[in-house]
C-alpha cells in the first residue's frame, strides 16, 4: 500500500513545474528583448506616424484636387505675420490698433449702407425707366409709320393736282385753238388745277390723335378747297367762253362775206374783252400755296425732330443705367477690396518679400506697427524637390556605373591574393565614414580641387562615392552567388571571360545588386552633410532647367535639396504656428519620396528577378 | 530507348563486369589527344604525376580511379579548364591536340574550347530558355540568323535524342526540365557548336538509372561523330560505354587499355583491386 503510494507520490513530481535560476533569467531575457523590441516599434512608429499626421494636414486637402498643388509646385517664399495680440502693445499701438479697427468697422458698416441704398435706387430707377422707355418707343413707332403716311398721301395728292393741271392744259390748248393766234398770249396762262383728296380712315385717326398733324391736314384741306373753288371757276369762265366762242362762231358764219371780217375782228376783241383769269389772282394763288407748303414741311420735319429727341432720350436713359450697373459692380469690389484690405492689416499677410514690399509694408508702418518674417514659410518646396531628384539619380547613375565596374574588376579578374584583400577592407572601411567627412572630400576635391564649385556635378560625384562602398560590396556578393557552372559552361562554349561575365553572369546578379542598392538610393536621397558644402543651396529662385547661359551650365550649379531644406527650415527659423506646417509637410514629402524610389526598385528587381530565375 | 535490354541492366555492384564492347579494330584508330610527361600542381599540392596518355579519335574512353585521383584535373587540363583555377600551373610536359601543344603561348585558348567542348558533372543549363541555350554557342559568335539558329536547334536536340520531349517547349526556361533533360540539354548545348571532342566529368552521378542508361545510348551514338572523353567512377558504366579506359590512383595512370582488356585481365595489380571493389 505504501509503496503504491510512494510511487504515486514520485509520478506526481516527475513533471512539476521547478523554478531553476535558468529558468528564471530565461524569463527575465525574454522580457527584456520583447520589450526592447516594442519601444523601438513604438519609438520609430511615433515618429513616423506624426511626420504622416502633420504631413498630411500641409500636403492633402478636402476639396478637390485633395492634394496641396501650389505647396509641391512653388517656390518657397517669406510668410509676413502681423500678430494681433494686444497685451504686447504699448499703450499708443493699442490705440492705433483698435482706431484702426473701429474706423474700418465703422467705415465698413457705412459703406456698405450707402452701396445698398444707391443699388436699390438705382434698380428702382431702372425699372421706371424701363417701362418709360417701352412706351416712348411705342410711340415714337406709331408716330413715325403716320407721318409716313401723311407724306405718302401728300406725295399723291400732289401727283394728283399735276395730272389735273395737264389735263386742263389740253383742254384750254384745245380751246385755244379757236382763238387767233395774235390773242393767244393774252390768253395762256400758267395754271393748276386740283382734284378730290380723298378722306381715309388713317387721316381720321391721326387726327384724332395729334392736334399738329391735324393742323397740317386742315392746311391741306384748305389749300384743297382754294384749288376746287378756283377751278369751279374756270369751269365756269370756260363754259362761257365756250358759248361765247361758239354764238360767235354761229353768228360769224351767218354774217356775209363782207361782215365776216368785221365779225372776226370783233371776234378778237370779244377774246381779249374775256382775258382771264387774272394773272395778278394766279400769282398770288401760286405764293399762299408755295407758303403753305413750306409750312406744312416745316410741321413736318419739327415733328420728326421731336420724336428723334424722345428716341435719344431713351437711349441716354439705357445708357445711364449701364453706367449704374458698372458703378455698381466696381463699388461692390472696392467694398470687398478694401473689407480684404482691413482685414489683412490686423490679422497675417502671407506673402513672398516683392510683395511684401511693395504693397503691404507702407500700410503695417504706416499703423505704427511690424510684421514679422519667417522664411521659406510662405510657399513650396518644388526647388528642393526638382534638387533632390536630381542628386538621387546622378549619383546613382554614377556610383551604380563605377560600383559594378568595380565589383566585376575585383570578383572576376583581379587575383586573390593580399593587395586584393587590402582593398577589399579598404572599401569595406570606407562604409563607415561618417557622410559628414565625405561632405569634406567632396568639397576638397571637386568643389576646390576641380574648380567645380557648389555644383549638382560635385553633389552627385559625393553622394556617388559615399555610397559605393555599399554598392561594391553588394555587387560582389550577388556576383559570388552566382553559380560557378554558368561561368564554365560559357567559358566551355568558347566564351571569352567578357563575353561570359556580359551574359551569362551580370545579368543574373543584377536584380541583387539593385536590392541592395535602394538602402543607397535611401541614403543618397537623405543625406545632408556631404551636399551642405558641395552642392546645396538654401535657397534658390531659379529651378535647375532655368536661366541657363549653356547647356553644361545645368550641371555646374547649385540646387535646393529636400534633407538640406529640412535642416535649413528645422534650424535656421523659428518653430512656431506659422513655421510648422511647411515644415511638417517638407519632411512627409521627403518620406514620400525616398519610399517611392525604393519602391520603384523593389519592382524592377522583381521584374528582373522573374526573368532570370535559377 | 527502353526497348533495348541495356536499360534494365544496371546492377548495382557487379564485382565482374561482362564486356560487351567489339575491340577489333581499336588499335587501328588514330591518335587525336596525346598527354606527354604531365605533371600538374594546385599551388605546392601536385596533383597529376607525369601522365602520359595517347586518346584516340572517335572512340569513348574513360577515365576511372577513387575520388580525388584526379580525373577530372586531367580532363579539365584538355580544354585548359584549370586556366580558371588561380593557383593551378603545370609542372612539366605537354598536352597536344593533332599534334600541337595546347598550352604553348600560340594558342588561343577560346579556339581551343570551341573545339574541345564539355559536359560538367553538375548539368549547368543557363537561366534562359532551352532555345537561347542552345544557341548560345552560336550567338556568341556573332551569328544570328534565325533560320540558320532554328536548324542548329533542331538538329543538336535530335543529336541529344531530346527533341521529341521539348520541341513543343522551346521556348520555355530550361530549369523546369528535369535533371536527366537538362544533362542531354547539355550535351546538345555542346555539340551545337560542333566540336571535334566532347569532354564528360561524371555526367551521370546526379541522375537516376533511367536517365543514366539515356544518357549512355547517347554517348554511343555520339560516338560516330564526336571524340569523347568521360570520367566515370562507375566501372559498369565505364565497361558499357567506353572502347579504352585509364585507371587512375592517386594522381598516377595505373593502366590504360581496351575496356574489354583491362576489366577482363588487368595487368596491374591495384587495378584488379579497384575493379573488384576491394578499395574506392
Ligand atoms: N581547385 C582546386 N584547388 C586545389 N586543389 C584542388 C582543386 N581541385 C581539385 N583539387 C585537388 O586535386 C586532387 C584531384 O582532384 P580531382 O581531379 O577533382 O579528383 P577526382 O575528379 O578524380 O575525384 C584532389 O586531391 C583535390 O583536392
Ligand atoms: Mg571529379
Amino acid at each position: 500500500m505504501s509503496s503504491t503510494n510512494e510511487n504515486t507520490q514520485m509520478n506526481s513530481d516527475l513533471f512539476k513545474r521547478t523554478v531553476t535560476k535558468a529558468k528564471v533569467f530565461q524569463s527575465i531575457f525574454f522580457w527584456a528583448f520583447r520589450l526592447a523590441t516594442y519601444f523601438i516599434i513604438l519609438a520609430a512608429g511615433f515618429l513616423f506616424v506624426k511626420i504622416t499626421y502633420e504631413g498630411s494636414i500641409t500636403l492633402f486637402k478636402t476639396e478637390a484636387p485633395f492634394v496641396n498643388w501650389k505647396f509641391l509646385s512653388e517656390r518657397p517664399q517669406t510668410l509676413y505675420v502681423f500678430e494681433w495680440s494686444p497685451d504686447s502693445f504699448s499703450e499708443e499701438q493699442k490705440e492705433a490698433v483698435a482706431t484702426l479697427e473701429a474706423e474700418t468697422r465703422e467705415a465698413m458698416v457705412e459703406r456698405k449702407a450707402f452701396y445698398e441704398q444707391a443699388i436699390k435706387e438705382a434698380e428702382a430707377n431702372e425699372k421706371t425707366l424701363r417701362v418709360e422707355l417701352r412706351a416712348q418707343m411705342k410711340k415714337s413707332k406709331a408716330t413715325r409709320s403716320k407721318i409716313a403716311a401723311l407724306t405718302g398721301q401728300d406725295e399723291r395728292l400732289q401727283k394728283d393736282l399735276e395730272k389735273a393741271d395737264k389735263k386742263y392744259r389740253k383742254l384750254w390748248a384745245s380751246a385755244l385753238e379757236e382763238v387767233p393766234v395774235e390773242q393767244r398770249s393774252q390768253l395762256i396762262t400758267p395754271y393748276k388745277s386740283d382734284m378730290e383728296v380723298p378722306e381715309t380712315e388713317t387721316w381720321k385717326d391721326v387726327m384724332a390723335e395729334d392736334p399738329e398733324v391735324k393742323a397740317a391736314y386742315d392746311l391741306v384741306t384748305d389749300i384743297k378747297n382754294q384749288k376746287l373753288e378756283t377751278n369751279a371757276l374756270i369751269d365756269a369762265e370756260k363754259k362761257r367762253l365756250d358759248e361765247l366762242v361758239a354764238e360767235r362762231i354761229r353768228i360769224t358764219d351767218a354774217l356775209p362775206e363782207n361782215l365776216k371780217a368785221q365779225s372776226e375782228k370783233e371776234l378778237g376783241n370779244l377774246a381779249a374783252s374775256l382775258a382771264w383769269p387774272d394773272p395778278s389772282f394766279l400769282e398770288n394763288r401760286a405764293g399762299k400755296i408755295a407758303e403753305i407748303e413750306s409750312k406744312y414741311d416745316e410741321k413736318i420735319s419739327d415733328l420728326t425732330q421731336k420724336y428723334d429727341r424722345k428716341i435719344e432720350a431713351a437711349t441716354d436713359n439705357q445708357r445711364m443705367l449701364n453706367k449704374l450697373y458698372t458703378l455698381k459692380a466696381d463699388n461692390l469690389n472696392r467694398l470687398e477690396n478694401e473689407k480684404q484690405a482691413k482685414i489683412l492689416k490686423v490679422k497675417t499677410i502671407e506673402a513672398g518679400d516683392r510683395v511684401y514690399r511693395d504693397v503691404y509694408a507702407p500700410k503695417v508702418d504706416a499703423a505704427g506697427l511690424s510684421a514679422k518674417g519667417y522664411s521659406y514659410s510662405g510657399g513650396g518646396i518644388f526647388p528642393a524637390i526638382a534638387g533632390t531628384v536630381l542628386l538621387t539619380v546622378g549619383s546613382m547613375a554614377i556610383a551604380l556605373t563605377l560600383g559594378i565596374l568595380s565589383a566585376v574588376y575585383l570578383s572576376e579578374y583581379a587575383k586573390p591574393g593580399t593587395l586584393l584583400n587590402t582593398i577589399r577592407l579598404s572599401i569595406l572601411n570606407l562604409a563607415g565614414v561618417p557622410s559628414i567627412v565625405f561632405g569634406l572630400f567632396g568639397f576638397g576635391m571637386f568643389v576646390i580641387f576641380f574648380d567645380w564649385n557648389v555644383s549638382l556635378l560635385g553633389g552627385c560625384f559625393t553622394l556617388a562615392f559615399m555610397v559605393l562602398p555599399v554598392i561594391i560590396t553588394a555587387s560582389e556578393e550577388s556576383l559570388r552567388a552566382i553559380p560557378q557552372g554558368f561561368r564554365e559552361g560559357s567559358l566551355a562554349l568558347g566564351a571569352t571571360k567578357w563575353t561570359s561575365i556580359r551574359t551569362n553572369v551580370l545579368p543574373y546578379a543584377l536584380p541583387g545588386i539593385l536590392t541592395s542598392s535602394v538602402l543607397g538610393v535611401a541614403r543618397v536621397a537623405g543625406e545632408t552633410a556631404p551636399i551642405m558644402f558641395t552642392a546645396a543651396y538654401a535657397l534658390r529662385d531659379n529651378l535647375p532647367w532655368e536661366g541657363l547661359d549653356k547647356p553644361t551650365d545645368f550641371f555646374f550649379q547649385g540646387v535646393m535639396a529636400l534633407p538640406y531644406h529640412i535642416y535649413v527650415v528645422s534650424s535656421k527659423i523659428p518653430q512656431n504656428e506659422y513655421t510648422k506646417r511647411m515644415q511638417y509637410g517638407t519632411a512627409f514629402v521627403f518620406l514620400m519620396i525616398v519610399a517611392g524610389i525604393a519602391l520603384t526598385s523593389i519592382l524592377l528587381r522583381i521584374r528582373m528577378r522573374k526573368k532570370y530565375k535559377w | 530507348m527502353s526497348d533495348k535490354p541495356k536499360t534494365e541492366s544496371v546492377p548495382p555492384s557487379a564485382p565482374a563486369p561482362q564486356v560487351t564492347r567489339d575491340a577489333g579494330d581499336l588499335s587501328a584508330a588514330k591518335t587525336l589527344i596525346e598527354v606527354k610527361d604531365f605533371d600538374f600542381f594546385y599551388g605546392q599540392k601536385q596533383a597529376l604525376f607525369d601522365i602520359n596518355l595517347e586518346i584516340p579519335e572517335k572512340l569513348v574512353t574513360a577515365f576511372i580511379g577513387p575520388s580525388g585521383c584526379g580525373k577530372s584535373t586531367l580532363l579539365r587540363c584538355l580544354n585548359r579548364m584549370n586556366d580558371l583555377v588561380d593557383v593551378a600551373r603545370i609542372g612539366r610536359g605537354s598536352i597536344n591536340i593533332h599534334g600541337v601543344d595546347i598550352n604553348s603561348k600560340d594558342v588561343d585558348v577560346i579556339e581551343l574550347r570551341k573545339r574541345v567542348g564539355m559536359v560538367f558533372q553538375k548539368s549547368n543549363p543557363f537561366p534562359k530558355s532551352i532555345y537561347e541555350n542552345i544557341t548560345y554557342g552560336l550567338k556568341i559568335r556573332g551569328i544570328h540568323k534565325k533560320s540558320y539558329l532554328d536548324e542548329v536547334v533542331e538538329r543538336s536536340l535530335r543529336g541529344a535524342a531530346l527533341w521529341d520531349e521539348v520541341k513543343d517547349r522551346l521556348h520555355d526556361s530550361a530549369l523546369g526540365m528535369s535533371g536527366g533533360q537538362q544533362q542531354r540539354l547539355c550535351i546538345a548545348r555542346a555539340i551545337a557548336v560542333e566540336p571535334e571532342i566532347i569532354l564528360m566529368d561524371e555526367p551521370c552521378s546526379a541522375l537516376d538509372p533511367i536517365a543514366t542508361a539515356q544518357i549512355e545510348e547517347l554517348i554511343d551514338e555520339l560516338k560516330t561523330d564526336y571524340t569523347i572523353v568521360i570520367v566515370t567512377h562507375n566501372m559498369q558504366q565505364a565497361t558499357r560505354v567506353s572502347d579504352k579506359t585509364a585507371f587512375f590512383y592517386l594522381g598516377k595512370l595505373i593502366e590504360f587499355d581496351e575496356t574489354a582488356r583491362l576489366f577482363s585481365n588487368p595487368d596491374n595489380k591495384q587495378t584488379e583491386d579497384y575493379i573488384t571493389g576491394r578499395f574506392g
